[in-house]
């Protein structure tokens, strides 16, 4: 089966998105993300997990360009606060808040922002381009893929989010394992005997992924606030104008921006990976080839540029094995795998020689999304400080009405609204122990696809569990789960810089 | 106990060993291939595994207290989400959300009824207004 970029597809799938009522979907999906990502303990995951319920009765174009808004938007948004508050939105902006904020400090957070919002534009841009270029090659390999190599890849995302996810492996690792005994309630996948159900009929078909992310991302930061919040408590924000970005500025540090990119990319496309190691990857890499390593950590435009670009260069990154493999690579993909399959479609290779128009159009989404996050970027920087201003008391319970409709949402029942609750307590308390909530919910996601694949594969093979050493490309996957689970554990979690990132912040 | 790793580690251990022994004591067969219990059984075993390696390296570890939980905040929030969350089955989205925005601003600290007030009525409106009318997703009504 030969098939590669099909330009006819690509020009018909971009006026396909050129009607109003998509192009508003984009806008307000942006405008939600950077408001989400602006807000400091919100985050992109979180506005996902809160809006996929609502896409039920929208078409897939409507409803991926309202979702792919908000992860644009999200992912470039955590930078503001990182930059005006010296708080990161999301871990992978904390690079960003150690020369955006001694930027402010200087009284330049105007530039700051103009910085990073067209660095993050570029980063994304140049990852949508490669999710085009790419997709259709990883769908080749894919294409020869039997359930060992699906067991294989599902082992090497879960392993690789086990390892970066907070600051032990061990707890990482148990969390994950949780997250996939969770997975495993409800039918079996192979003879539909129902596990750890307890009797209750609405766990007969599982717990779906909606109400567990409401709980886990969005519940937990509710009780993180309820317990952290004072009365009368403001958080000093530094005032920031507009500046608008120069071409010269940035031709001259083209180096810079294209390689950030192109590590948030190839990151990105790492399952389990994401943009808090696409982000210091970066830095690190643009200073050690910078003319003026000195001023890292004071105040560096290329420590933000590099920062950012890759930062959201992991968007078109880690929707590659998302759609060629159906494997998603960090938790906002494994949201937008919900998306898919909510619409009927079935992420992995065929998907991309069946329905390779869907491949195009969401390349047209992130690129006007990311377009749009440029233009509000830009224009709106000067009302970011007011978006930080809103009083968390106020903004709190609207969120948790928010996660009440949203876990209403999926199945027209308050069971699931309950059960977002349930798991928001549980991870609360994980959260409190130092347990990472990630790997959690990677976990649900991972194990139903680890389970059945890795079933299948014994059964192919008359129960010899050599099938998955004797096949070359599941091989491969396994060695490369060992070497990045040790690699990672190498690096002690991100690093001592992270460690001083959150510090600072 | 030495610290919080050490109870976090030991809860995990015992949290694989009851998991072994429930998932054994179901009986799952399977007509073809492994069992389904094989898959959880490996789960609980690897989380009885990584509890036992978080409780010796806690041994390691310096001598640490507990994290403190605000007890009183938390449950009266999770008892004013529980009870939204059940009672809106009977008075409906509209009423039960208005109850709750006011309830828990005034928790939160927002005492001034000049903004609590407005911000309940006017949340409440956008939000059933959008999943009714924009994502045609019904939300519970009082006369449903």
């Amino acid at each position: 089966m030969d098939f590669f970029i099909d330009f006819g597809v690509i020009g018909s799938s971009f006026l396909s998105l050129m009607h109003p009522i998509t192009l508003g979907w984009i806008v307000i999906g942006v405008v939600v993300g950077i408001i989400f990502g602006a807000v400091p303990g919100l985050t992109a995951t979180t506005a996902v997990a809160l809006f996929t319920p609502i896409t039920f009765d929208l078409d897939f174009t409507d409803s991926f360009a309202f979702l792919l808004g908000i992860y644009c938007g999200g992912y470039y948004a955590g930078s503001i606060p990182a930059i005006l508050i010296n708080t990161p939105g999301a871990p992978g902006n904390a690079a960003t808040a150690l020369d955006g904020h001694a930027l402010a400090v200087q009284g330049k957070a105007g530039k700051a922002l103009s910085v990073s919002v067209t660095s993050s534009w570029f980063g994304g841009i140049f990852s949508a381009f490669m999710l085009l270029v790419f997709a259709p090659l990883f769908t080749k390999m894919a294409l020869k893929f039997g359930p060992q190599e699906y067991f294989a890849v599902a082992v090497l995302g879960f392993s690789a989010i086990a390892s970066i996810s907070g600051k032990s492996m061990v707890k990482g690792l148990a969390a994950g394992m949780i997250g996939c005994v969770l997975g495993c309630i409800g039918m079996d996948p192979m003879d539909g005997i129902p596990r750890f159900t307890f009797g209750i009929l609405d766990l007969f078909s599982g717990i779906d992924i909606l109400p567990a992310l409401i709980g886990l991302f969005a519940l937990t930061e509710v009780f993180s606030k309820t317990e952290s919040l004072k009365r009368g408590q403001k958080e000093e924000v530094l005032p920031s104008d507009r500046v608008l970005p120069k071409f010269k500025e940035y031709w001259k540090r083209k180096g810079i921006l294209l390689k950030s990119s192109i590590i948030g990319t190839i990151v990105g496309a790492v399952p389990g990976t994401g943009p808090a190691i696409a982000a210091w990857l970066s830095y690190n890499e643009a200073k050690r080839g910078s003319k003026e390593p000195e001023k890292f950590g004071n105040g560096s435009e290329e420590g933000i540029i590099a920062c950012e670009a890759a930062n959201n260069a992991v968007t078109g990154g880690a929707i590659i094995p998302l759609i060629t493999l159906g494997i998603p690579g960090d938790a906002v993909t494994a949201v937008l795998l919900s998306a898919l399959l909510i619409q009927g479609l079935t992420p992995g290779p065929m998907m991309i020689v069946n329905n390779y128009d869907i491949v195009t159009t969401i390349l047209w989404i992130l690129i006007i999304a990311n377009c749009l996050m440029l233009v509000f970027g830009l224009f709106g920087s000067k009302y970011f400080s007011k978006i930080l201003s809103i009083p968390s008391t106020i903004l709190t319970p609207i969120i948790c009405v928010l996660c009440v409709a949203g876990g209403f949402s999926v199945g027209n029942s308050t069971f699931d609204c309950l059960l977002a609750l349930i798991l928001g307590i549980i991870g609360y308390g994980f959260m409190k122990f130092g347990f990472p909530v990630a790997p959690m919910v990677l976990g649900m996601v991972l194990g139903p696809i680890i389970e059945p694949y890795f079933r299948l594969a014994l059964i192919s093979s008359d129960m010899d569990p050599m099938i998955f050493i004797k096949s070359p490309l599941s091989c491969l996957f396994l060695i490369l789960t060992v070497i990045l689970t040790w690699s990672m554990q190498r690096k002690g979690k991100g690093g001592k810089k992270e460690k001083k990132a959150e510090k600072a912040a | 106990m030495k610290n919080s790793d050490t109870g976090s580690g030991l809860f995990l251990v015992v949290l694989g060993i009851a998991g072994v022994v429930y998932t054994r004591m179901q009986g799952f067969r399977s007509t073809v291939g492994l069992s389904p219990a094989f898959f959880p059984t490996f789960l609980f075993v690897a989380i009885g595994i990584c509890g036992l390696i978080l409780t010796l390296k806690s041994f390691k570890l310096e001598k640490a207290g507990f994290p403190k939980f605000k007890w009183g905040k938390l449950a009266a929030i999770i008892g004013m989400l529980a009870v939204y969350i059940v009672v809106m089955d009977y008075i409906g989205f509209i009423i039960s959300t208005i109850v709750f925005l006011l309830a828990s601003m005034w928790f939160y600290g927002e005492t001034r009824i000049k903004i609590i007030v407005p911000v309940s009525l006017v949340a409440t409106a956008i939000i059933y207004l959008l999943w009714t009318f924009v994502f045609n997703i019904p939300l519970p009504t009082l006369f449903l």
